[in-house]
């Protein structure tokens, strides 16, 4: 009978000339703390992400875009923060991997687990997004004194020409026709005037001079067709 | 405490081997070499590295020995580490291709541990397996050596894989499963 192979032997003789040490428990800890570090930064990160997009979108007008039919709804997928949100869901996911670590992680099936961490940023973000802080960023961020996630704040209030979408001051009304015109200091492609040829319907009433708007529609040579107009 | 009485729980030897006592190790490594070595060769079926593999789990027992919670058992926590070298062999040796999306652990399954048809087959299913095991793929076969040859509880072998309870339940039926069809195929020898 052939004999067990003496793994002991090699193991203790590896332990003896020290080649093999054991780890203190201060290893263990702080890789703990680390890893519970890590996922609060994830979690408080995504949380403002989330927060971020949905800020973005009813702060940029973009949800009226929802309420302008097919065309509009079509825009609003086009100008939606998906950068953010994917940007959101990589930190999910890391979270998730984080998570696996732990008894109780790994205990939840993933799917569950991920539904549980996005349900935590989507509370935690509706709860920041009714606080000022996003809203504090954007006035930064206007004074150009937000760093790295400055230009995400920039494109809030950008209007978008070249997807249809305008934002700006009634400066007069004709008729079914309205100017606008948007200066935000910075003579950049979204400062503008526009003629706006107002949708079928419109109430014209709803809209008078020093009325900031948000306009959809297909620009041609300054004059804007629009398909809905929603006053700000 | 002499280490080498039988009635002296791994626990109890764990927390030596954290304090000092390399005896304590030995002990450790006496009681285990020969399962991991049995758990290594069916789960790789390749003879050349087993031992390297087993003595490196022991080294990293040793070096994390710290790290072990005495109020748990032992034995899922060696077979953990054991479990995390040999799929590394695996996919060192690119033999069988390990997963990286598990489609079990993704999904909430329902648990049956204390299914009395699956008790009473359990001796049946044994003989199978060692006849079958080869022709299993690696995600089953492990699943299979450690319900059935290594006679791990369904919450040891989820600590082990670090997979909810429910998979295990899920995955050892389908081993099963396809273990039983791998059989039925095999043909009869004299």
């Amino acid at each position: 009978m052939p004999q067990e192979p003496d793994i002991k032997t090699k193991v203790l003789e590896k332990i003896g000339r020290g080649e093999v040490r054991r780890r203190p428990r201060a290893y263990f800890i702080a890789q703990v703390v680390m890893v519970i570090a890590l996922l609060a930064v994830a979690l408080a990160l995504s949380v403002f992400v989330l927060s971020f997009v949905i800020f973005s979108v009813h702060e940029s007008g973009e949800l009226f875009l929802l309420g302008f039919g097919q065309q509009g709804i079509a825009t609003f997928f086009v100008l939606f923060p998906w950068v953010a949100l994917a940007f959101d869901i990589v930190l999910f996911v890391a979270i998730e991997w984080l998570i696996r670590r732990f008894k109780f992680g790994y205990r939840i099936p993933i799917i569950r687990a991920l539904f549980g961490i996005l349900l935590f940023a989507l509370v935690g973000g509706i709860i920041i997004d009714l606080t000022p802080l996003h809203g504090a960023l954007l006035d930064k961020a206007d004074q150009n004194e937000l760093p790295i996630v400055g230009e995400w704040y920039e494109g809030i209030n950008e209007s978008h020409a070249g997807q249809g979408v305008f934002r700006g001051t009634v400066t007069s009304i004709q008729g079914d026709d309205f100017a606008i015109s948007h200066d935000d200091g910075d003579n950049d492609a979204d400062d503008g005037t526009w003629t706006i040829v107002a949708p079928l319907g419109f109430d014209m009433a709803s809209i008078a001079v020093g009325d900031d708007v948000y306009v959809a529609g297909s620009v041609a040579q300054g004059t804007v067709q629009s398909y809905g107009v929603q006053r700000l | 405490m002499d280490p080498h009485h039988p009635e002296i729980t791994d626990e109890a030897l764990a927390v030596s081997a954290q304090g000092n006592s390399d005896e304590a190790f030995g002990v450790l490594i006496e009681r285990y070499q020969g399962r991991l070595l049995r758990y290594g060769k069916r789960f790789l079926s390749d003879n050349d590295h087993i031992e390297d593999v087993v003595q490196g789990v022991f080294i990293q027992t040793y070096q994390n020995i710290r790290s072990f919670d005495a109020t748990r058992r032992f034995s899922p926590w060696i077979y953990r580490i054991a479990h995390n070298a040999f799929v590394n062999e695996l996919r060192r040796q690119h033999r069988e291709p390990v997963s990286f999306v598990d489609f079990d652990v993704l999904a909430a399954h329902p648990s049956h541990e204390h299914d009395l048809a699956e008790e009473t087959d359990k001796k049946a299913m044994r003989a199978l397996v060692e006849a079958g095991l080869e022709m299993l793929p690696a995600i089953y076969k492990e699943i299979i050596i450690l319900y059935y040859i290594e006679e791990l509880s369904y919450q040891e072998i989820a600590d082990i894989l670090r997979v909810p309870l429910g998979t295990v339940s899920v995955r050892l039926r389908r081993g099963r499963e396809a273990l039983k069809k791998a059989m039925e195929k095999k043909p009869i020898l004299p």
